[in-house]
């Protein structure tokens, strides 16, 4: 592509002084871009797709002060973090958004237009991420090129001769190191000039306009004469432990153990390491819970306050531990080098179910919780192999629905521990099946076309920085607060109005609690306790949540459900979980069931609860329809919310709601029509 | 379909090697060439297989089978 020079007098906005400069980092992957930014940047940055994308680019600011400049010039500025890229001139969606912003053709009101552009290379593989250099010089926009890792081309022997770098280039080169700081006043410095009004542009480097058949030969000739002219010690021997490494790594026996025990440390870790604090965070949203109890009067606005917000609050940031510790850990074998060779390994397995091999470290992550594993598919290039990995991820068994699977497995086994671990696995096991069929099942329909074979460049191993991982694991945990928390915090409010009024009155409440005791004897009203137990269950039952699993239990009638399941179905939509804290309110036992002894209480309970006729509810059919049932409903609205988040559209979330309620619903009919027909129940 | 001196880049054994054309869509193949596999570009096999492991533009490649297939490429002595 020959671009025309753009000259200062052809492009005034772009010359406009602003206060603070919007400077766009460009790069390859894995030549430390990101790293820079978090060094630039140092508070949390703002991550935002580009509007009506999922491609995501991070907006910072860069605080110039420690430069002491005079008070005409700019304090600060605006560094926005581009998606790593080989090409400005390639077909995928990321490279024409990238190359689009880039030449000024996206909305400024989306995303502020750059002043100037900061080219990242990298001092270890200088040809390889020069080759991007000549289409971003061809631009026409102030460039200044940062050569990163000089620190770690210095231990290997290499030189660059950044200044011969420059005289060929025509604009600013730094030698920098983003993993020690080195360089970086020097590049801020450059920055700012070049995001002056009427700062030099660097000459069109030529090198495309000759091009007949292939312009990325003469790209690539251009970008390796370069690097031999500033590259001292012209050839690299890679040293033999990197062969070898690579070679056991992506070895498909060695290779696959190598992979198993570092998932099982990032599962180990996501899944073990954030009990602790999760357990904390709930115990702290309970106590300021108490405490705003007693602060408030009795009444509606203290039940507001107590369940709608800081439960809605509470049940968002339950999830952030084990958010910020994937994406440290996954960052961390990201920056390692090793994370790439993973996805060689696993890639022939994701294949064979139209996935990729990127996608295998979201599935797994989403046995601990969907969340972090929706927000980890970025790691997946191809936009539809992306979709169909967060549409199929919350059918992966997740930390949530344990409760109510101890629960259904207390009912059907109560004195088999055994055959009760035997249905906990084959809830997980229908879980995969289920995700890996709807995979291949989107795949021929709705997003079709085979997955992205393997085109993957093996980064260098590297030491892998603890605070890059600090700051990016922090980034993706305030992201997730601001975008999800508060529409989560929205529609939990919703859900405690719907399931608070209508109120019943006090004359209402006496006379159906003296009803309720008349008609069923196995209930007492001998305690203080008791007596609460059965009008909150009244209250339950007159709410509008309450009246409406009335009204649409004969829909769930096929799968057994009475209306007191089909209210805890409805209340459990925003959180699968609280499915067990409803069913325990409507049989009569509180909502704080929350260990194996009160489990017990409540399975005792559902396991003499009965029909009209006198049958009992939860029959094995029954009880096996509702495992099902929650095995593949989507029963979490945070989830929900993510999903919206990641495609850029509700439309995704509603199908993905849709096709997996329909999904649920038709296999636990099933599955109760299978068992009454073998005549187990 | 490669030309009698072409041969697939799958059934060459590790060495340097020398891209002749590309018998895949083009989206794969723009993406090789950015990646530093084009027409003419000499490059080196690190191991044979799937996934096969090329050093191409001073980087290290993985790239699968069927891509493998559809890169033709001529041998190279031993010493170039």
């Amino acid at each position: 592509m020959n671009l025309p020079i753009i000259q200062p007098s052809d492009s005034p906005s772009l010359f406009v002084p602003r206060r603070s400069p919007t400077i766009a980092l460009v790069g390859n992957p894995n030549v430390g871009k990101t790293s820079l930014f978090n060094r630039l940047t140092s508070a949390l940055s703002k991550t935002s797709n580009f509007a009506g994308t999922t491609i995501e680019h991070r907006e910072g600011t860069c605080d110039l002060s420690q430069l002491e400049l005079p008070a005409d010039q700019p304090q600060s500025l605006t560094v926005i973090d581009l998606p790593g890229t080989y090409t400005l001139e390639g077909s995928s969606f990321e490279e024409r958004v990238t190359a689009q912003y880039l030449h000024g053709e996206r909305d400024p009101a989306d995303v502020p237009a750059a002043d100037a552009i900061l080219l990242v290379v990298d001092a270890t593989n200088l040809q390889r991420s020069l080759f991007i250099a000549q289409q971003v010089l061809d631009l026409g926009k102030p460039t200044v090129v940062a050569v990163n890792q000089i620190d770690v081309a210095d231990k290997s022997g290499l030189e660059i001769d950044v200044a011969a770098m420059s005289k060929r280039l025509g604009c600013p080169v730094v030698a920098i190191s983003a993993r020690t700081g080195l360089g970086l006043d020097t590049l801020e410095h450059r920055l700012l000039e070049a995001s002056e009004p009427g700062a030099a542009i660097a000459p069109s480097t030529g090198c495309s306009s000759g091009c007949n058949s292939c312009p990325y030969a003469a790209g690539h000739h251009w970008a390796a004469d370069l690097a031999g002219v500033a590259t001292k010690q012209r050839f690299v021997t890679t040293p033999a432990w990197v062969e070898s490494m690579d070679h056991w790594l992506t070895h498909p026996i060695v290779g696959a153990a190598a992979f198993f025990a570092a998932m099982l440390m990032l599962f180990g870790m996501v899944f073990w390491l954030a009990t602790l604090p999760m357990e904390l965070l709930e115990w702290s949203f309970a106590t300021v819970s108490l405490f705003v109890e007693s602060l408030l009067p009795e009444g509606d606005f203290q039940s507001l306050i107590a369940d709608g917000v800081i439960s809605g609050v509470g049940g968002v940031l339950v999830f952030l531990p084990q958010i910020i510790i994937l994406f440290f850990v996954l960052t961390l074998l990201e920056d390692s080098g090793y994370l790439a060779r993973a996805v060689v390994v696993v890639d022939r397995w994701m294949q064979r179910v139209g996935l990729p091999g990127q996608a295998f470290v979201p599935l797994l992550t989403a046995h601990a919780c969907a969340i972090p594993a929706i927000m980890s598919t970025r790691v997946i290039s191809d936009r539809r192999d992306r979709l169909v990995s967060i549409l199929v991820i919350p059918l992966m068994t997740c930390s949530a629905r344990l409760p109510v699977y101890t629960m259904i497995a207390a009912l059907l086994f109560p004195d088999s521990p055994l055959s009760a671990a035997l249905l906990f696995s084959a809830a997980y096991f229908l879980g995969m099946i289920a995700a890996f069929t709807m995979a291949l099942v989107f795949k021929m329909s709705i997003l079709p076309g085979k997955p992205s074979p393997l085109i993957l460049e093996l980064p260098a191993y590297r030491r892998p920085s603890v605070s890059n991982a600090a700051r990016h694991a922090l980034d993706k945990g305030w992201g997730f607060l601001r975008d999800a928390g508060t529409t989560i915090l929205l529609i939990s409010l919703v859900i405690w109005a719907l399931s608070t009024y209508p109120k019943a009155t006090p004359e209402f409440l006496q006379q159906q609690t003296a009803t309720e005791l008349r008609q069923n004897p196995d209930l007492t009203s001998d305690s203080q306790e008791d007596l609460e137990r059965l009008q909150s269950q009244i209250k339950q039952e007159h709410s509008a949540l309450g009246r409406i699993g009335k009204t649409v239990q004969p829909v769930f009638e096929p799968l057994g459900f009475d209306w007191k399941v089909t209210v805890g179905v409805m209340a459990s939509f925003a959180a699968r979980e609280v499915v067990v804290s409803t069913l325990s309110i409507l049989y009569g036992l509180g909502d704080d069931v929350d260990d194996d002894q009160e489990i017990h209480s409540l399975t005792s309970r559902l396991r003499s609860a009965q029909r009209a006729d006198g049958s009992k509810v939860f029959d094995t059919a029954t009880s096996v329809s509702l495992l099902v049932f929650f095995v593949l409903a989507m029963q979490c609205l945070p989830t929900q919310v993510v999903t919206r988040k990641e495609t850029g559209s509700w439309r995704w979330a509603f199908f993905q709601l849709g096709y997996m309620t329909i999904l649920a619903y038709a296999m636990a009919f099933l599955a109760r029509q299978g068992i009454l027909a073998l005549g187990l129940s | 379909m490669p030309t009698p001196s072409l041969f697939p880049l799958c059934d060459f054994p590790p060495g340097w090697v020398r891209v002749g054309s590309f018998d895949l869509p083009t989206n794969h193949t723009d993406r090789l060439r950015s990646m530093g596999v084009f027409a003419g570009q000499r490059i080196e096999i690190l191991r044979s297989g799937s996934p096969t492991l090329i050093r191409a533009a001073g980087s290290r490649l993985a790239i699968s089978a069927e891509i493998a297939r559809g890169i033709h490429v001529e041998p190279l002595p031993a010493s170039t």
